[in-house]
């Protein structure tokens, strides 16, 4: 079956949401992939593209939106947020759906994307709830994000002849980021399991069990390679046989939720 | 340095999607005046980092430039980011191409392409092969193994601390380096650089040269002239380095003078 990727574009009441939808010549059934954060979300934009085309080759119209104040969205980094991410994935499920009609939706939450994808899960009618290497708990996501940046910012390796020093930023920066204070304070206090009562059947993409979720009604198992990318900050090798083979792995899951 | 361009509010930039041939799509950031100026800008990809650019870069550079007056374009080369087919000819090719759609869409018959290491590398190829090229942005690009580069060998080995030396040997054994090494496939012949500048030069190319502290190649500032020779005196080519600015722009500060200096690079030297 063909299928296409093309850029589209649509609201979120404030400004206009980038995203890419993959479209399949008949959809079956629909996912929304809801990015990680940060610099996860650049270094994981081509394996998502490839699982993306996996699916939409297999009949399932995938729409990737980029968060406002991310990537080729409207607004400017300071202004993405835990709140208006909900706000973005609430439309971005609006826009996939006016595009393929009725049929089953799955929504894909990668990393913290999973604070977003499960909220929505709790409060949209979904066939299923993906995650992907989920992150539980804010506070912890980010005490690693201030880790990363300040070895960073002391790294031999990438300022040899030392960093130039800077007058204070009027706001926090982290891993290379503007980040609002918005977010800071919505992570802090975002937890993966708040709403787990209401979620669809779940679908975990991880390379151990998550203890601290509810019980998957399946567990799709990420080789190392795939997950290469988390907390890095450099572009490394995508593993595209591995990314078609887990594309194939969740298509195959969503005919059976089907 | 240090002056923080900001992204003006109400935006005085549009953005488009643009299809660019084949699969390609990308977005064209454009003047909301009708000022608009008559040479369009192509970021091109950093390595196999997205058309955003690190840290959104590319993206603030882009509304940063067309409130400027100067239509922006980003895209993915083929095998990077959303562009899923793999590229059946010459990346240079691929970007001629590119440069069609944007003329007719337009109406630039002028352009500046460049970027961040194998942007510049494609971009240094593209203004070797194409009239079209009025200027191009090279961001640590090639350069040569000089005396200037034993000196600043000699420069960074004083600034090495204990701890820095044990953070190398550990590299050395996990060897994933984000401090760049040349990809010499990219590079031109040994040597042909300088007649390559001359050339470009006597054309009236306009050339934007930054070299970082991020590489492994580049130590010493004197490895401009080493590399590229007498031609690195005309007015068309300017030359910075900033040793304490790591290959990626990390910091945002060093971002907003990357984009403050980009921008007022091309005010003066195309201003049409």
């Amino acid at each position: 079956m063909n299928a296409r990727a093309e850029p589209c574009q649509f609201g979120n009441g404030r400004g206009t949401l980038f995203g890419v939808f993959h479209r399949p010549r008949e959809p079956r059934a629909g996912v929304l992939v809801l990015p990680p954060f940060l610099q996860e979300f650049p270094l994981s934009n081509r394996l998502f593209a490839l699982v993306a085309d996996v699916l939409a080759q297999d009949g399932i119209a995938v729409l990737r939106p980029h968060y406002y104040g991310t990537g080729d969205s409207d607004g400017h980094s300071l202004e993405f947020s835990l709140e208006q991410a909900a706000i973005d994935a609430t439309a971005a499920l609006g826009a996939l759906r006016e595009r393929i009609g009725v049929t089953p939706v799955a929504v894909l939450g990668v990393r913290a994307g999973a604070f977003v994808a499960s909220a929505l899960a709790a409060r949209a009618r979904l066939a299923a709830l993906w995650l992907w290497r989920p992150l539980v708990d804010g506070a912890a996501y980010l005490a690693d994000l201030h880790r990363i940046d300040a070895e960073e910012q002391a790294s031999r390796h990438r300022y040899p002849e030392g960093r130039r020093p800077h007058p204070p930023l009027p706001h926090e920066s982290l891993v290379g980021y503007p980040c609002g204070a918005e977010l800071i304070s919505g992570l802090a206090v975002a937890r993966l399991d708040r709403d787990s009562s209401r979620w669809p059947p779940l679908v975990l993409l991880d390379r151990v069990a998550q203890a601290r979720l509810p019980a998957p009604r399946q567990r799709i198992e990420l080789t190392s390679a795939l997950t290469a990318w988390e907390g890095k900050l450099e572009m490394g090798h995508v593993p595209a046989a591995a990314a078609r083979s887990v594309g194939s792995a969740l298509a195959a899951s969503l005919a059976v939720a089907a | 340095m240090n002056v923080r361009p900001r992204e003006r509010h109400p935006p005085h930039w549009q953005r488009e999607l643009l299809p660019a041939g084949g699969d390609l799509f990308g977005l064209l950031c454009r003047p909301l005046t009708s000022t608009s100026r008559r040479t369009c800008v192509v970021l091109l990809n950093a390595g196999f980092m997205p058309r955003s650019g690190p840290f959104r870069l590319h993206v603030r550079l882009a509304r940063h430039l067309a409130a400027r007056g100067y239509p922006v374009f980003r895209f993915d080369l083929p095998g990077i980011g959303d562009s899923l087919a793999y590229a059946d000819r010459p990346q240079a090719e691929i970007v001629q191409g590119v440069f069609d759609v944007l003329e007719r869409k337009t109406g630039c018959h002028r352009f500046v392409a460049g970027g961040i290491c194998s942007a510049a590398n494609l971009a240094w190829r593209l203004a070797l092969a194409d009239p079209r090229m009025a200027g191009a942005v090279l961001i640590d690009a090639v350069a040569r193994r000089t005396f200037a580069y034993r000196l600043g060998q000699l420069r960074r080995a004083r600034h090495k601390s204990w701890a820095a030396w044990r953070e190398r040997l550990g590299r050395l054994l996990r060897p994933d380096d984000s401090t760049v090494a040349a990809d010499l496939s990219e590079w031109p012949e040994p040597g042909s650089e300088r007649a390559q500048l001359e050339a470009l030069v006597g054309r009236g190319m306009e050339l934007f040269f930054l070299y970082t502290g991020g590489t492994s190649y580049f130590l010493h500032r004197g490895q401009f002239i080493g590399t590229f020779g007498h031609a690195t005196r005309a007015q068309s080519v300017h030359f910075e380095h900033w040793p304490r600015c790591d290959h990626l722009f990390y910091d945002e500060t060093d971002r907003d003078d990357l984009i403050e200096a980009i921008g007022a690079w091309l005010e003066d030297r195309l201003p049409d």
